[in-house]
């Protein structure tokens, strides 16, 4: 991965270590995919991005395609009718959110690069393996949200059904934003002062029309 | 995510800017943060919206706001993939600004 040597500002370490952890775990095996198929999500959805042709990806199943390429492009346009409709063309509910989990992660990378005026960083080879099929104890259920999660439908808890995801959405907002001790300080500063962060993520929601 | 945020920050800037970024937010760089936002969602003229941010804040600021904006990409996919429910208090306590931003029209909303 990169060195941010091309950054035209100094990159924090942390963010660094961060990205390159993501990077590693995105080409191994996960908890419902394989390697391959977790990069194919990230390619599908990176392509939507950036609006180029859809691609064809002949390593995932059609309704994850279709469904990694909304999250990437559009999601406010995501609807529980879809999610059910992909459930019964065979995309069930833990694949479903690991794809989310691999999709919002590989934006949030992107977009940071974007934003510093960087390349996007090349994909990660695929590493070899089978998933772990791990499931959560006590089991994820499905209640006010559109998946199951474990314990109320939570921010902390929204990819609970996948806890190796959970853990990795935790060590990467951290230094993108805040960890979850530190929101609770309103007066924390950073490079920016909590008022100017939460300027930044309004606006951010705004445009994606994230109303949560 | 936007519910959200407005909870956090409501009385320390005007939020309105958020989704009216022609509205001054009332905090030091402010409507520069709101234009990088833009540019780097957009695409239009990335550079010259960080060297504003790095000229009326600091070097630290601009990197800084590249990560949450990146971070919100991310949480926005979630929240909405995961079919995230707002709850009621916050609706409530929210209804006011619902209105005035004219939050409605957002699909999940």
């Amino acid at each position: 991965m990169s060195d941010f040597t091309e950054a035209p500002l100094p990159v924090r370490n942390d963010l660094q270590d961060s990205f390159r952890h993501l990077w590693h775990r995105l080409a191994a095996p996960g908890t419902w995919w394989t390697g391959i198929e977790r990069t194919a999500i990230a390619h599908v959805a990176r392509a939507a991005y950036e609006a180029t042709s859809p691609v064809a990806i002949s390593s995932i199943p059609e309704p994850a395609s279709v469904a990694a390429a909304l999250l990437g492009k559009t999601p406010a346009a995501v609807t529980e009718e879809l999610i059910d409709a992909w459930e019964q063309q065979g995309l069930d509910a833990n694949h479903y959110v690991e794809l989310v989990a691999i999709v919002a992660m590989v934006t949030a990378v992107d977009t940071f690069y974007r934003a510093m005026g960087l390349d996007l960083e090349p994909l990660p080879s695929p590493l070899p393996g089978e998933p772990s099929r791990t499931v959560p104890h006590p089991p994820a259920i499905k209640t006010k949200a559109w998946v199951p999660m474990v314990g109320p439908p939570t921010i902390p808890s929204s990819l609970s059904a996948v806890p190796a995801e959970l853990e990795a959405l935790e060590s990467l907002h951290g230094p993108m934003y805040l960890s979850y001790e530190e929101m609770g300080d309103p007066a924390i500063q950073k490079g920016l002062s909590r008022a100017q962060m939460e300027l930044v993520a309004g606006r951010t929601s705004a445009f994606n029309e994230c109303f949560f | 995510m936007l519910s959200w945020s407005i909870e956090e920050t409501r009385g320390r800037l005007n939020v309105l800017a958020i989704s009216q970024p022609t509205l001054d937010p009332l905090i030091p760089g402010g409507s520069e943060l709101l234009a990088y936002v833009d540019a780097t969602l957009s695409g239009d003229d990335i550079a010259t919206a960080r060297n504003a941010v790095v000229a009326a804040i600091s070097p630290e600021a601009a990197v800084d706001a590249a990560a949450v904006t990146g971070n919100f990409e991310m949480m926005n996919r979630i929240a909405d993939g995961v079919g995230m429910p707002v709850g009621g208090g916050t609706r409530q306590r929210m209804r006011q600004i619902i209105t005035d931003l004219q939050l409605d029209r957002f699909p999940h909303a």
